[in-house]
């Protein structure tokens, strides 16, 4: 098992192309995010065993192909607050205490396995 | 006279890189961007520094733009290359997907360094342009590699009529600059080098009408030059045969900065492509008045350097101011 950091969309984007649950993301883990990053979205480590490959993230017919839908993450992360991650105005990375003011990170999580929770829109 | 490097109307900036910066993935910075641009009556700039060399990937797509309102990709301030792939903001990713995909229109990469390595089936491309007037600017594509049975190209102008000026490509596994499309999916390509490919320097294919001016092509494996180049075309030159278009120079040697360093400036000793490029700062297709450096032109040369430097011992170039727009 191999950790990666993955990033998900916790709030549509402007154009509506991006999605809440969206997987934007799937990288080796970095101590650290964007400034910008730190609201809309959720990073977290996770189990790379059965992710989908990060070649493969681009929809051919949404702009993103996999999703996870943000309830099935409270599920399995009870302390979750939804309506924090879904507030555009509030840095919100619970799961790492990512520091808004430097975008470290202060913790790792222990590698969550998502691959249970994963809709392949092309599948659906 | 204007900079190869447009600027977008009302530019919306954000910065991209390592700890501190607005994004450290380029994704992200294009999912929260992709939107009507035009009824924004905003462009959106993404200006990145050299922080580390990026394992990242980005495709452009879905925003509405214009030749006003549209995306950029540059380095900031201070951050630029200088003319040669080992300085600057530099990617190289692992990822089997093309490094920077430009599939809007308009939108532009700008004097970023950047390299594929991958074990794939498939052949990538470094810089892929797909769009009314997408274009990279500056760019240098470099060391592509593909372990697979794919290749990796540095440029690639598809559907649409892309732009390609002052941009390198140095030692790719695949073609240095490949051109497809169908008729109407014209491209310009001004002041391009290529060079060590592992197939063409420059390899037009498809229908379409790809002109090709003051490009240099040299040590290409397969050849410099492929293809029927657009009729407009003029004042390309090869280390081979192959140089298309009229007053092309064949069969020429180019004396470079430093080979070894991949210093593809011109020597001031340079024979071949120094003060044989045709003016282009009216060019009705994209005027520009600036080189690889971001250096106004004086002497039309051939290639992305248009200002031969003195080589110094170990392939010296001089640090030149460099111009903002």
């Amino acid at each position: 098992m191999a950790t990666k950091e993955i990033c998900i969309a916790t709030v549509a984007s402007r154009s509506g192309n991006t999605v809440e649950g969206d997987i934007i993301v799937i990288r080796d883990p970095l101590p650290y995010i964007g400034l910008k990053e730190g609201t809309n979205y959720l990073w977290f480590l996770v189990d790379d065993t059965a992710l989908p490959s990060r070649e493969t993230l681009s929809g051919s017919s949404t702009k993103w192909r996999y999703n996870v839908p943000l309830a099935d993450l409270k599920a399995r992360v009870a302390a979750l607050d939804l309506d924090r991650l879904r507030n555009s105005r509030d840095w919100y990375q619970p799961l790492q205490d990512t520091n808004p003011d430097t975008g470290l990170h202060r913790v790792s999580n222990t590698p969550i396995d998502i691959s249970a929770n994963v809709t392949d829109k092309e599948s659906v | 006279m204007p900079s190869a490097r447009r600027t977008g109307t009302n530019e919306n900036i954000s910065t991209y890189g390592g700890g501190g910066r607005d994004y450290t993935a380029l994704a992200v910075w294009e999912a929260a961007t992709d939107v009507d641009l035009v009824t924004a009556a905003q462009s959106e700039v993404l200006e990145c520094y050299d922080d580390a060399v990026f394992d990242d990937n980005v495709t452009l797509q879905s925003a509405t733009t214009s030749a006003d309102y549209f995306r950029i990709i540059r380095p900031a301030s201070g951050q630029k290359h200088n003319g040669t792939p080992n300085s600057g903001v530099r990617f190289n990713s692992t990822t089997d997907v093309q490094l920077i995909f430009i599939n809007e229109n308009y939108s532009q990469v700008q004097d970023i360094v950047g390299t594929l390595t991958i074990n794939s089936g498939n052949s990538r491309i470094i810089f892929l342009l797909s769009g009314e007037r997408a274009s990279a600017i500056g760019c240098i594509a470099v060391d592509g590699a593909n372990s697979g049975a794919g290749i990796v190209r540095g440029f690639q102008a598809n559907v649409g009529t892309a732009v390609i000026v002052d941009c390198i490509s140095i030692n790719n596994d695949g073609d240095g600059f490949f051109f497809a499309g169908d008729a109407a999916d014209d491209s310009n390509t001004y002041n391009c080098t290529s060079v060590n490919s592992g197939g063409y320097g420059f390899n037009i294919n498809g229908n379409a009408t790809h002109t090709l001016k003051n490009c240099l092509a040299s040590g290409n494996t397969t050849a410099d030059f492929n293809g029927t180049a657009g009729g407009s075309s003029t004042n390309n030159a090869s280390s081979d045969a192959t140089a298309p278009g009229t007053s092309s120079r064949t069969s020429q040697t180019f004396t470079f900065a430093d080979t070894g360093s991949d210093d593809y400036h011109l020597a001031a000793s340079d024979a071949g492509a120094k003060g044989f490029g045709t003016d282009l700062s009216a060019d009705s297709a994209y005027a520009f008045d600036d080189d690889i450096d971001q250096e106004t032109i004086s002497t039309w040369s051939i290639g992305a350097d248009a200002q031969a430097v003195t080589a110094g011992t170990g392939g010296g170039f001089m640090f030149r101011r460099r111009r903002r727009m």
